[in-house]
């Protein structure tokens, strides 16, 4: 009697496994097919004058401290150029991540600001603990780099030239600027755009 | 072998219970999408539609003819799993492989899937000869757990068709 129990039982459990074996299965195909559906994360570009791949403006400059200082041109490393207000808080809560990514990715960091009065620029450094990084308030360089809205930042290669820019809003869309100069495209629209006619 | 049979027997039943029940339910709650999926499938004259709720009422006949008979008749389950089986294959092969099944939850367009699904119930309702009886706490314990596995492999399996349409 106990063994036939046993016998039915173990019927039962090994049709459960391989049921719940194929059910697993078509779950991970459906994960797969909801993973190449999400669409990726990026910084938006949106820059008039700028595209990815053009040579950066090279503007000289002086930081707040007086100490001059030139922006785009050759032979000046990876750069990041972030673009922030004082009174833009996505802007101030970004800073951490700012500084985080560039270290990991070895890149100099570089803040330009414009508008208030220099002093404020000066407290608003010591405040966020800045003063290891260069930092600009120039209204020539926002201009020139056609930068509309911020938090905004451009990423220059070793040789000058515009790798990636946009707006950023988080760590995803910063770090996607590294992703995009490292895959060698250069903004987010064109990833999707290259996604939709790889799927036709 | 005589309690995986008597397993068997009373477990198939109760699963396709269980389905039915929870399917004549869900077309009188929602009566309005399953007039919509009635009318997809494009089978019953127009003038005939305002008879919806005669399928429901089959359905609710077809488990008290499985509880009445304690699992021993199971001719209007079987009937009712081949006619839809039967009438989703129809619209497959006219083509119209867009019109929701019906079959309750998120909205399932037909497919081939939908009839091997109702492919394997009919085949749970198949009449079988009664088992012997080996009532007994742990063959009762083992019958609850399959019929709950049955009930949640049926959910699981609608859900990944829903999921697959998407």
């Amino acid at each position: 009697m106990l063994e036939d129990f046993l016998i039915a039982s173990q019927v039962v459990l090994w049709v459960a496994v391989l049921a719940l074996a194929v059910g697993v299965f078509a779950l991970s195909r459906q994960l797969a097919r909801l993973f190449a559906r999400v669409p990726p994360a990026g910084a938006l570009s949106v820059n008039a004058l700028l595209q990815p791949g053009d040579l950066a403006p090279r503007i000289d400059v002086t930081d707040i401290w007086g100490k001059p200082l030139t922006v785009g041109g050759e032979g000046l490393g990876q750069r990041l150029l972030f673009f922030l207000s004082l009174d833009c808080p996505i802007c101030k809560s970004l800073l951490p991540v700012v500084r985080a990514v560039c270290a990991s990715e070895q890149a100099e960091l570089l803040f330009i600001s414009d508008g208030v009065e220099i002093d404020d620029h000066r407290r608003f450094v010591e405040q966020y603990d800045l003063s290891l990084c260069r930092y600009v308030r120039s209204e020539a360089v926002g201009r020139q780099y056609a930068v509309g809205k911020l938090p905004y930042a451009v990423l220059l290669s070793a040789n000058g030239v515009v790798a990636s820019l946009g707006i950023v809003n988080n760590r995803e869309h910063l770090e996607s600027l590294f992703v995009a100069k490292e895959a060698g495209v250069g903004t987010v629209q064109q990833y999707v755009q290259e996604l939709s006619r790889d799927a036709q | 072998m005589a309690t995986l049979a008597w397993v068997y027997f009373y477990a198939s039943a109760s699963v396709i219970a269980v389905i039915l029940a929870s399917a004549a339910i869900h077309k009188m709650r929602f009566s309005a999408d399953f007039l919509a999926a009635l009318a997809g499938y494009r089978l019953m004259p127009a003038m005939t539609l305002k008879f919806w709720w005669a399928v429901p009422a089959v359905e609710v006949m077809a488990v008290i003819e499985l509880l009445l008979s304690l699992a021993q008749s199971r001719w209007l389950s079987l009937a009712l799993f081949t006619v839809y089986g039967i009438a989703i294959s129809v619209n497959l092969i006219r083509g119209r492989t867009h019109i929701d099944c019906g079959c309750g939850g998120d909205s399932t367009p037909i497919g081939w899937g939908l009839v091997l699904r109702n492919g394997v119930l009919a085949g749970l309702a198949l009449p079988l000869a009664a088992p012997v009886n080996v009532l007994t706490m742990s063959s009762t314990l083992l019958l609850a757990a399959t019929t709950a596995f049955g009930v949640l492999s049926y959910l699981t399996t609608n859900q990944l068709f829903a999921n697959a349409a998407r």
